[in-house]
């Protein structure tokens, strides 16, 4: 039986990939992300309000009883929503009509309320703020890999401009298609964390 | 096709899990624990029809709530029934409230039960319709857990290769049931 690899700060990027390994905030990244644009606005509406939002929350005091704690996550989550929903809409109206409801949704992922009451609040200073952000540049990277992989093969395009790649598959543009998308990709990720494991394991 | 046959057949196609992607954590949870699935079912069900029944309330009372802030209003009135809930619990008994209290935020601040009252509010017309929404979606949560906790043994074990084993086996599983009510639902 191989060592149990050692917990780093860095682990959301990679190792615990809050979409591909957590399985945490799966559902706009399949349904959303369908083209790198879309990708793009839903990681930075995600990265804004998660970063803002847990921020806040380290400010929660610990007194208060677990449940009200998590309330207050997501009230938080909701506030800091409204001015980046403001400006969403009148910077990309079309990308934020298009995900509909699952902007609003990302007030309640798991990152803002549970994640942060287990994990992000029980570190404090810079371990919190490297912390946070893996786990936030980890969930923009699984975004717009789906993006782009689904832009590509659905329509054959990049940002709009056609590629050239003709075998395209209008399937994978649908909810089903992100599924089997992020499913495939979350293989991927897997098998590559064994890997690094076990190369890490022979070399030591 | 009598009126029962039709809800189940609603509760299939129009699943909130396969064919919109909400609530994927929720019952992979429920997946996972053997004996509190019904529960967790149950929960969520009375969460969205009770949650839907309340937002219709409130955009009747509010019909100009900018979009913006429809989350705030929405997660302020789930935070009522969390609290509720928990002290429902209480009332059934001691041993299911420490049996079921470890569900109760994960059941309540999730994509599917928030996701149910945006869409209801986009859609419904009367309070009728509203809970009987907030309803065929609880159900069809219901629906989207078993389909999985039945298979679940499977796609944990050993058998199946380490790299696909657990979530993406999961999300493999829940795009093929996906495409299966999509093409259903294209007829």
């Amino acid at each position: 039986m191989g060592t149990k690899r050692k917990k780093t700060i860095y682990d959301g990027f990679f190792y615990k990939n809050p979409v591909l390994i957590g399985g945490l905030i799966s559902g706009p990244v399949i349904v959303c992300a369908d083209t790198l644009a879309h990708a793009l606005v839903l990681s930075l509406v995600f990265s804004v309000l998660t970063f803002i939002s847990v921020m806040l929350s380290a400010f929660v005091p610990r007194r208060l009883v677990y449940g009200l704690r998590i309330i207050v996550y997501s009230l938080i989550a909701a506030l800091v929503y409204v001015p980046i929903a403001k400006v969403c809409v009148s910077s990309f109206p079309e990308e934020v009509e298009a995900m509909g409801i699952y902007l609003p949704l990302l007030t309640v992922s798991s990152l803002v309320t549970t994640q942060t009451e287990f994990l992000f609040n029980r570190q404090d200073g810079v371990t919190l703020f490297v912390t946070l952000l893996c786990y936030i540049l980890g969930f923009d990277l699984a975004a717009l890999l789906v993006g782009f992989i689904r832009e590509l093969l659905a329509y054959g395009t990049m940002f709009g401009t056609l590629t050239g790649f003709r075998h395209t598959m209008p399937g994978l543009a649908t909810t089903p298609g992100g599924f089997l998308v992020t499913g495939l990709l979350a293989v991927c990720f897997h098998k590559l964390r064994i890997l690094f494991r076990q190369r890490k394991e022979h070399a030591s | 096709m009598t009126p029962f046959l039709s809800l189940i057949l609603t509760a299939f196609t129009a699943n909130l899990i396969f064919t919109k992607a909400l609530g994927i954590s929720t019952i992979t949870a429920s997946a996972k624990s053997k004996t509190d699935f019904v529960g967790i079912g149950l929960m969520v069900t009375l969460l969205t029809t009770v949650g839907c029944g309340i937002t219709y309330g409130i955009n009747r009372l509010f019909p100009a709530l900018d979009t913006a802030y429809r989350p705030a209003a929405y997660i302020l009135v789930l935070a009522v029934l969390y609290i509720l809930l928990l002290v429902l619990l209480q009332a059934v008994g001691r041993p299911t409230f420490l049996r079921f209290r470890k569900y109760v935020h994960l059941c309540t601040f999730n994509c599917a039960v928030l996701g149910t009252l945006l869409l209801s509010a986009a859609q419904s017309t009367s309070l009728a319709a509203s809970l009987q929404f907030g309803a065929v979606s609880g159900l069809g949560f219901v629906v989207g857990a078993w389909a999985l906790k039945a298979v679940y043994p499977k796609l944990t074990c050993d058998r199946v290769p380490a790299s696909v084993r657990g979530y993406p086996a999961i999300l493999l599983y829940i795009g093929i049931l996906s495409m299966a009510l999509y093409a259903a639902n294209m007829k």
